[in-house]
């Protein structure tokens, strides 16, 4: 009972991380589009964003999924919606919280933006779909 | 191992003859504890500020419940072996808490609306967990062990 309460204290932890302004994800020509999905091991938890940035404001929809293998079980956290972006910053899409490792996951994030599709497939750059 | 169609029919037949909870306003609270094998547990809150809790204790049990509106909750424990249970909140600001402990547990969340938080603790081996999730603003946890 002590390790749960252990983890879960760990895992507030991590949301309450989650809520740090977005760090930059590069730079963008005014028609681009960037993606990335961010993984971060907080101690036995990671902490998964989705960041989008470009170099124009507009509106757009988001696909996040991500699916974990592992000894202690399998899961799959897919989330989506609406999402806004403002020129040149990095906005986060969404944020999810898994115990494991990295190694144990896989990502995949979707935007669909000012009529263009891009995906941004675990660490991979983005490729237009 | 019992058949996963008989389950559904058993647990949809429960449902329909009156052994889920619904609650159309606001406020209530509703408890339901379980022990043995194969029960099944169905809950559904309309309005706001609805809780429900379930205990399930044995293998092979299910629940199933359902939120709409707004600040509910729904808090869900099972323990024992192949457990299982859904949830499904739409509304803003909606909780659901699933804590699973023994072996080949499932559960499953779907959230539409915002501001909805999910959170499943599974301790044992061979569970599984998804969430899913549509709007702005929502959380999910899995925490398995």
């Amino acid at each position: 009972m002590f390790k749960f309460a252990t983890i879960i204290a760990a895992q507030f932890a991590v949301l309450a991380s989650a809520t740090q302004p977005a760090p930059s994800i590069g730079t963008v020509a005014s028609e681009d589009l960037i993606c990335k999905v961010e993984v971060k091991q907080i101690g036995p938890n990671l902490r998964i964003r989705a960041l989008a940035e470009s170099g124009r404001s507009g509106r757009g929809t988001y696909s996040l999924e991500i699916r974990k293998s592992g000894a202690s079980g399998s899961a799959v956290i897919a989330q989506s919606g609406d999402f806004t972006l403002r020129a040149g910053k990095t906005e986060t899409l969404s944020t999810a919280a898994l115990t494991g490792s990295e190694r144990h996951i896989r990502t995949r994030l979707i935007l669909d933006w000012a009529g263009r599709k891009i995906a941004c497939l675990d660490n991979a750059d983005p490729i237009d779909l | 191992m019992i058949n996963p169609t008989l389950k559904t029919l058993s647990l949809a037949l429960m449902l329909a003859t009156g052994f889920s909870s619904p609650i159309f306003a606001g406020g209530n609270q509703v408890r339901i504890q379980q022990w043995g094998m194969g029960n099944g547990a169905g809950g559904s809150q309309a309005g706001n500020r609805n809780r429900l809790t379930v205990y399930q204790y044995g293998w092979s049990n299910s629940s199933i419940s359902v939120q709409d509106g707004n600040r509910n909750r729904v808090v869900v424990g099972q323990t024992g072996f192949a457990n299982s249970t859904a949830t499904t909140q739409n509304g803003n600001c909606n909780i659901a808490g699933v804590a699973q402990f023994g072996g080949s547990h499932s559960a499953t969340t779907s959230q539409n609306g915002n501001c909805n938080a999910v959170a499943v603790i599974q301790g044992g081996n061979g569970n599984s967990a998804a969430a899913h999730q549509y709007g702005n603003g929502n959380v999910s946890v899995i925490i398995q062990d």
